[in-house]
């Protein structure tokens, strides 16, 4: 037999064909099948561990991403998680999902040989409908219900979420905090102006929203418990100043011929500080706080005159304080105006648990909004914090697209119904692949039951029926909480519709490029030590051929890969251990 | 051994590796091509059914498939098109060829090179000249112009073409001179992740990946200053030591450096600048002063983007702080932030300087990676119908008629040359058959109906039948698969196709020239691990 030819650099692996494309399928399902559980209001969370860190987490994007996918197809996967998290927020786990079945459903139809060209055109087609269809059921917003909307599409988002129990507690605040950017047209800024702050110990009922900025107390030198702690309509000095007596410049030195002189450096030294403070004080402010430290000195000099002040203060909030109370950071404690001062109504430190805040409320800005949260152990606040972001967002979506659909798998199951019933009047294969399309999205309201311990198939034949035989059906989805079908539009089970269109934007173009991929090449890791260059090509050892063909073993007991069963070997395990 | 005569050859073994390439990619041609997954040596991820950038990212070993990848490559700088076109000719050149040596001596005779040659020059000088069918005349025709994108669109992003190429066409026509003329790096294109292909739309002058640092965030009419440096108090190369003498020295010491910011931004801020631009750091000090003059400060890290800008802008970026003179100062009508998918960007807009920016939108990062290669294709097919304006029709129908009258001009040819231009003729066939494969047909049925439809045509007019890779609505495989490419619009520049076989039949015969390959070791001892 004749060596065989080195195509590639050695150790890259090629494979490809139909096995190619049912084994990155069967991927994409291993990885929805990882997030399945956490959907809906009664879905479970995952625990995480990665190294000494836990996370808790039931967020689709935030388990996408410290899965660390590593099989090349399923990484789309979490590419759309990522794109619904940054485009709406909310519904990462449902797009996951419905990718993952999208391409379950076409996976009979690969295997029997059906071009994947002609599933994707379809594909496509399908989606196009299913987004035009959800454009055409939104119902839009009025006017003077505007708050109510908004309250319920908060209560729907933090419904499958851990805080689910108190969404009465944080569905109000979140609402709060966004129509107050609404109203100062700065919606685009949520992410800087909104904070979340989290306080572990006491209880999350004593979780609250203040209409201002508020942030820890910072570190603090001798002098600090002196300071008057509470002010009305004071005025505010921000700085980014280091107010502690230190040399100028590091590479500054002082050489004096004279000893006499020597006092007057010393002297000078504390003039400079002292200016500076002077400057700080004669400015007006009665708060002073900057983002570099403020030293025991300072400290003092300022509780002597009834200022208060805070050092190394978070760039963020300092940022915040700045656009609340309408002052400006200065980075000179030089010309400081009149006009650069900030001010608010009612400026204070507060006990919350064993932290103290520092709280500035009624500023004239009324943009900036805190949402500080409570609750027992670091993991809950902290998926208590991914929760009321998720709320935050989905609200923001919400006024920004202005019409919302019913949520609790209503809108699915419409959109389904509709494809079903346009796809009996199609010729040929598109009839059956717009008929799978549309079962696929059957996937939300299936998966919300099991998850709630409901039999799936009773209540989506109800449902189905439900859809199709009642002219006023539209609106039915699971009741997840008597397991059966209800209006979860009357319900108040309300989604922003760009939610939905996203999604099934996403998911659609997701399943496309992986049923267009019909080869994978890895070239090996430029450290690869396996990736040698050999520079021969009479010495391979096996044939082209036999490369191609063992591509998918080689990439599994590879360098690269884990040691889980098929399908998933390129996931590093986690959660089995 | 040796009663097998091909065990030797090692131009056989050079056509084997090359056709084993060809093969590989050629599921990838057309609009109905399949994709690769590439993982490359970085482990970035890349979905594509580009034949260049997959060729890029792959190391090929073979010394003989790495002519044929260069080919292909040269093709992509070039035209930036047809590159697939490059790889399945050319191996497939390469098979007809070893058909050939196997009915001959098992040696390359030089007749079949030669035969290749008054091949190329016979489709080069008269028949492909003849299948010209239509032309761009006018680039300023948003019309015309969309008639040449959409097929090239459609073979990278197939389903997406409606939306990209007027797009595309808006670009370059806001790039062009009056003469239709334009540089391609005109038309940037800027990626953001998030919602769908349907939501990509045009800015007219620059956009800004990032959002500004200071606090004023938009204006109007406003004269720009472009900084290389970093907008900060220059410090010495040198290590130095500020030496002090007296009190008043170690008080004065920091006025002095902050004064002389202040000056420098106030200097600024008189010549009726409104925008600074700095590809450096920018000082807290200094932005402490940009914002008490109200100025806007926007930080561009790299160096190429920032000569876009000044491009952009008509700005010269200065190496010196300091008050530009107005010739240095760029302009621009208006100037502010905007969050586009959870990121800020900055957009300049200007009318008087030929910049286009389109803005792709798709749900993941390897869709707007195939995007943008997309966009690329289309703007440089644009580029090139400035050169030369001649269309012939695709999908498969200039190949075929090409392929059936070198067939016919070959039996007039006497000698061994009869047979390798033949060949010739029957290579080109790779196309049509690839492009049914590829759409789900079958082949060897589609292409024998697509004989017969160019056989039939008279001779007064260009045949325009082609393969039909829309399948719409017929799945009977007895029949259909072939189409007008006329009614259909998809039309190719024949100068690109007319390279792609040149570079496609320059590269076979230099690998059917070979007669040993010999490797030189890699210098040094074992390679570090």
């Amino acid at each position: 037999m004749r060596p065989g030819i080195i195509l590639l650099r050695e150790g890259t692996d090629t494979s490809q064909g139909t096995p190619q494309l049912i084994s990155n399928i069967n991927a994409c399902q291993a990885v929805a099948d990882t997030v399945r559980t956490t959907l809906g209001p009664s879905g479970r969370d995952k625990l995480i561990a990665t190294g000494r860190h836990v996370t808790i987490s039931n967020d689709g994007a935030t388990i996408m991403k410290l899965l660390e996918i590593e099989h090349p197809a399923a990484k789309t996967l979490v590419d759309i998680s990522m794109s619904q998290d940054a485009e709406v927020g909310d519904g990462t786990t449902s797009v996951v999902l419905l990718a993952a079945e999208i391409l379950a459903k076409m996976k009979p139809f690969v295997e029997e040989g059906v071009h994947p060209q002609i599933l994707q055109r379809n594909i496509r087609n399908a989606g196009k409908m299913a987004v035009e269809k959800v454009q055409e059921l939104a119902v839009p917003f009025q006017g003077d219900e505007l708050e109510d909307m908004l309250l319920k599409t908060a209560r729907t988002a933090l419904n499958s979420k851990l805080i689910a129990n108190h969404k009465d507690l944080f569905a109000p605040m979140v609402v709060e905090a966004v129509q107050a950017l609404h109203q100062g047209g700065s919606l685009d800024d949520l992410s800087s102006l909104v904070a979340i702050k989290q306080i572990s110990g006491g209880d999350v009922r004593q979780s609250f929203l203040v209409n201002g900025v508020a942030f820890k107390k910072t570190f603090s030198y001798a002098g600090f418990e002196q300071m008057t702690k509470q002010f009305t309509n004071p005025g505010i000095l921000l700085l980014n100043v280091e107010l502690e007596l230190k040399s100028e410049k590091e590479n500054a030195e002082v050489r004096i011929t004279d000893p006499s002189q020597y006092q007057s450096i010393v002297d000078a030294e504390w003039k400079v500080i002292y200016d500076k403070l002077d400057a700080c004080v004669d400015s007006g402010a009665q708060i002073v706080l900057s983002k570099l430290p403020i030293g025991d000195l300072a400290t003092q000099y300022f509780a002597d005159r009834g200022l208060f002040c805070a050092g190394r203060v978070t760039d963020g909030d300092l940022k915040r304080v700045a656009k609340a109370t309408g002052g400006s950071v200065q980075t000179s404690t030089h010309g400081i105006t009149k006009d650069m001062l900030g001010t608010c109504g009612v400026f204070e430190e507060r006990q919350v648990g064993d932290e103290r805040f520092n709280v500035f409320t009624d500023c004239p800005q009324k943009l900036t909004s805190t949402i500080v949260l409570r609750g027992g152990t670091e993991q809950f606040i902290a998926e208590s914090e991914r929760s009321v972001h998720d709320a935050l967002m989905v609200v923001k979506r919400s006024l920004q697209s202005g019409s919302v659909v019913a949520g609790g798998g209503a809108v699915e199951m419409e959109v389904s119904r509709c494809l079903r019933e346009h796809a009996l009047t199609i010729e040929g294969k598109g009839q059956l692949i717009i008929t799978a399309y549309a079962k696929a999205l059957e996937v939300i309201p299936r998966q919300l039951c099991e998850n709630a311990g409901y039999d799936s198939t009773d209540i989506l034949a109800a449902l189905r029926r439900k859809h199709a035989v009642d002219a006023d059906g539209k609106w039915y989805g699971v009741d997840v909480i008597n397991g059966h079908i209800c209006d979860t539009f009357d319900l108040g089970v309300w989604e922003p519709s760009d939610n939905k269109v996203n999604s099934f934007d996403a998911a659609t173009e997701a399943a496309c490029v992986i049923l267009s991929i019909d080869e994978t090449v890895m070239a090996p890791k430029s450290q690869d030590p396996n990736a040698h260059h050999t520079g021969q090509m009479d010495q391979g050892n096996k044939p082209m051929s036999n490369m191609m063909g063992g591509a998918m073993q080689a990439a599994q007991g590879g360098a690269r890969s884990g040691q889980l069963g098929p399908g998933v070997s390129y996931m590093k395990g986690r959660g089995g251990g | 051994m040796d009663d097998d005569p091909t065990a030797g050859s090692v131009t056989l073994r050079n056509i084997e590796a090359c056709m084993q390439l060809s093969r590989m990619l050629r599921t990838s041609l057309g609009p109905q091509g399949r994709c690769k997954l590439v993982v490359n040596h970085l482990e970035r991820l890349i979905v594509t059914s580009d034949c260049a950038s997959i060729l890029k990212e792959v190391t090929i070993e073979h010394p003989a498939a790495q002519l044929l990848a260069e080919a292909c490559q040269k093709q992509e700088t070039e035209r930036g098109d047809n590159t697939n076109f490059v790889l399945a000719f050319g191996g497939e050149i390469l098979w007809q060829t070893s058909q050939l040596i196997a009915k001959m001596t098992w040696q390359p005779a030089p007749e079949i090179l030669a035969g290749y040659q008054r091949a190329l020059t016979l489709v080069e000088n008269k028949l492909l000249p003849d299948l010209v069918c239509d032309g761009v005349t006018d680039l300023k025709d948003k019309h015309q112009l969309l008639k040449i994108l959409q097929p090239v669109l459609a073979s990278k992003q197939y389903g997406s073409e409606q939306t990209l190429a007027p797009i595309v066409a808006d670009a370059c026509l806001t790039v062009m001179d009056a003469q239709g003329k334009f540089n391609a790096e005109s038309v940037r294109v800027c990626k953001i992740p998030g919602s769908s292909v349907s939501q990509s739309t045009l800015l007219e002058g620059y956009v800004a990946m990032r959002g500004l640092e200071t606090v004023v965030t938009n204006a109007t009419d406003a004269k720009i200053a472009v900084y290389a440096c970093g907008f900060e108090a220059s410090s010495t190369e040198a290590k130095g030591t500020v030496l002090m003498k007296t009190a008043a020295d170690l008080l004065s010491y920091n006025r002095t450096e902050e004064a002389k910011m202040e000056e420098i931004v106030q200097g600024i801020a008189a010549s009726g600048v409104k925008v600074v631009v700095t590809g450096g750091n920018l000082s807290d000090m200094a932005l402490h002063f940009l914002d008490r003059a109200s100025l806007i400060c926007l930080r561009i890290g790299s160096k190429w983007e920032l000569r876009r800008l000044c491009q952009a802008v008509n700005a010269t970026a200065l190496v010196r702080l300091g008050a530009p003179t107005p010739d240095e100062m760029g302009f621009c009508e208006s100037i502010r932030t905007q969050e586009l998918g959870g990121k800020t960007v900055t957009v300049f807009r200007s009318h008087e300087t030929k910049l286009a920016t389109i803005l792709l939108r798709a749900s993941t990062s390897s869709v707007l990676n195939d995007l943008e290669r997309a966009v690329d294709d289309g703007v440089q097919a644009v580029v090139q119908a400035g050169k030369d304006g001649r269309l012939v029709y695709g999908g498969g129908a200039v190949e075929m008629a090409l392929s059936m009258a070198l067939q016919q001009e070959a039996s007039r040819v006497p000698g061994l040359e009869q047979y390798s231009i033949a060949a010739f003729g029957k290579a080109l066939e790779i196309v049509p058959r690839t492009l049914a494969e590829n759409a789900g047909w079958d082949a060897v049925r589609v292409l024998a109906d697509l004989k017969a439809s160019h056989a039939q045509h008279g001779t007064e007019s260009v045949c325009d039948v082609g393969i039909d890779i829309e399948r719409y609505g017929t799945e009977n495989d007895d029949t259909g698969g072939t189409c007008s490419m006329k009614e259909r619009g998809v039309l190719d520049l024949m100068s690109t196709k007319l390279a792609a076989l040149r570079l496609a039949v320059d590269a076979a015969t230099t690998i059917l020239k070979i007669d040993q390959i010999i490797m030189s070791k890699p210098a040094g001892g074992p390679k570090p691990q």
